[in-house]
């Protein structure tokens, strides 16, 4: 096998810069070094013989332990309970089924009713009822003022609901109907309030 | 003067036409958009289920397991319009913990336009009977059946069905009308302009409503009824109505009751009405009723021309 730009490569090398450590890395060294050469000439020192004694007396005492030796087969052992435990766990974990399938249909609709949208055009008349009613000093002598009132404003509010619903999912027949039915109750309370007036 | 402008004032409240929605034909495109997922059931789950304009189908099966299958549409006259308004429709169907948790909505993130097309949820769930569900609709349409342990409902513009049901049911609407068949339990309703249907019915109720109608059609098996209605009418239908104890009151309201029916009136004033009536037997079926502001009808049967 022959190496290829070899020239290239040895040119390369000879151009790389050259730096010389600086001072305080020798002697960094050289400490390093004594410090070696000390611990080599520290004092030895032989222990009593009576340690030795307790030490050996102890030994007889203590009840011989058995080396602990992990053989294959307790290894293999181990792993299999490990194999067990986790395809027991995944069995008994519950379950999603995770092909959460999404599928697409289109088609024409045949028949489908839009509604205009009128429901506002009696606004004015009511309102000029609840105003009349509302700074009537005979009807705020009456018993229901309050509550015809508040039945006023939750009725104003179930029908601001219903429209910001069709605002979102569209003018279908549900939304009329229930529409509807709030026109009526709101009527229904004006003509309560144009009567105690 | 004063009488004038009354006169003025009702004369101009009277006569606003009554509202009828002008009709047009038109052909749209309708693009249907279909989930399902399955959850194997576990002791301890419940089902979440948070619908917005959605028709919530709810059944039970022998299984062990949880369907749903969610279908949203889109129509409008424009594909394309369709398509990206389906788009819009946001779903949620997971576990968490022990909640299977399902919800649809529609994300109103700045910058993208609101749509234009007609828009529907429709939830088809299977569960196992014992359980428990609790559903929350929001203009929507519910129908529920055969369930056994625990239904909570609360709906805003929501009709709710139920049928064969028994367990705990607790259920609240608001503009949303409450019917029932069938149904066997300890029964809790709270409703604001919702009327109240409930037939062939055993077990324990408390009721309180308000603006609505109120009209219970008991059956063999019913141990409590308790209800407080305010500017509601009452109607008790029972060919057994003279097995029952009843303490009865009304302020602002009558109770009209059939002649062999021997209630006794404790106060009868223009204004309150309180009876009650204690049969001979060790033990009946209680009922209570308070209105305020409404009628108390007590019926053996319920008329041939009723429109329930």
């Amino acid at each position: 096998m022959q190496e290829q730009n070899r020239e290239t490569l040895i040119k390369a090398i000879k151009e790389l810069p050259v730096h010389e450590p600086g001072p305080a890395v020798w002697d960094r060294i050289t400490g390093e070094l004594d410090l070696q050469e000390s611990i080599q000439q520290l004092p030895q020192y032989a222990p009593p013989s009576a340690i030795w004694e307790n030490i050996e007396a102890e030994l007889d005492s203590a009840p011989a332990k058995q080396a602990k030796r992990i053989t294959l087969y307790r290894k293999l052992s181990v792993a299999a309970s490990v194999a067990i435990l986790l395809v027991a766990g995944f069995w008994l974990l519950p379950k999603e089924n995770a092909s959460e399938t999404v599928s697409y249909e289109v088609a024409m609709a045949e028949e489908v009713f839009k509604y205009e949208n009128d429901w506002d055009g009696d606004e004015s008349s009511l309102i000029v009822a609840v105003n009349a009613f509302k700074g009537d000093p005979v009807a705020q002598q009456d018993d229901n003022y309050n509550t015809l009132l508040a039945e006023w404003d939750e009725l104003n509010e179930a029908k601001k609901e219903i429209k910001e619903m069709m605002d979102k999912y569209g003018h279908d027949s549900q939304f009329v109907r229930q529409l509807g039915a709030i026109e009526r109750g709101r009527a229904a309370v004006a003509k309560q309030m144009a009567i105690n007036i | 003067m004063r009488k004038l402008f009354r006169t003025y004032i009702y004369f101009i409240v009277l006569t606003i036409p009554y509202y009828a929605g002008a009709q047009t034909t038109q052909q749209l495109h309708l693009i249907t958009k279909t989930m399902e997922k399955s959850f194997t059931y576990q002791d301890g789950y419940e089902v979440n289920i948070e619908g917005e304009k959605a028709d919530v189908f709810i059944d039970t099966w022998d299984k062990k397991e949880i369907s749903i299958k969610l279908e949203l549409s889109a129509r409008h006259p424009d594909k394309a319009v369709a398509e990206a308004d389906l788009e819009k429709i946001k779903y949620i169907a997971k576990r968490v913990k022990n909640k299977i948790y399902l919800r649809n909505y529609i994300s109103e993130e700045e910058g993208i336009d609101a749509p234009t097309s007609n828009l529907d949820a429709q939830y088809t769930i299977y569960v196992p009977e014992e359980c428990p569900v609790y559903l929350k609709n929001y203009f929507g349409v519910s129908n529920v059946s055969n369930l056994t342990n625990q239904f909570r409902f609360f709906g805003e513009f929501s009709q709710v069905g139920m049928k064969n049901m028994s367990g705990n049911l607790d259920l609240t609407s608001r503009f949303g009308d409450i019917n029932g068949k069938m149904l066997n339990g300890i029964v809790s309703v709270d409703s604001r302009r919702s009327d109240i249907t409930l037939e062939q019915i055993q077990g324990s109720y408390n009721i309180k409503a308000e603006y609505g109608i109120v009209r219970i059609l008991s059956g063999q098996g019913l141990l409590d009824l308790n209800i407080d209605a305010d500017k509601s009418d009452v109607y008790l239908f029972d060919k057994k109505l003279l097995d029952y104890g009843y303490v009865l009151n009304t302020r602002h309201g009558e109770v009209r009751f059939p002649s062999d029916l021997k209630l006794e009136f404790i106060e009868n004033s223009d204004e309150v009405k309180k009876l009650q009536f204690t049969p001979q037997q060790e033990f009946y079926p209680s009922v209570s009723i308070s209105v305020t502001f409404g009628d108390v009808y007590l019926e053996k049967s319920v008329p041939v021309n009723a429109d329930f």
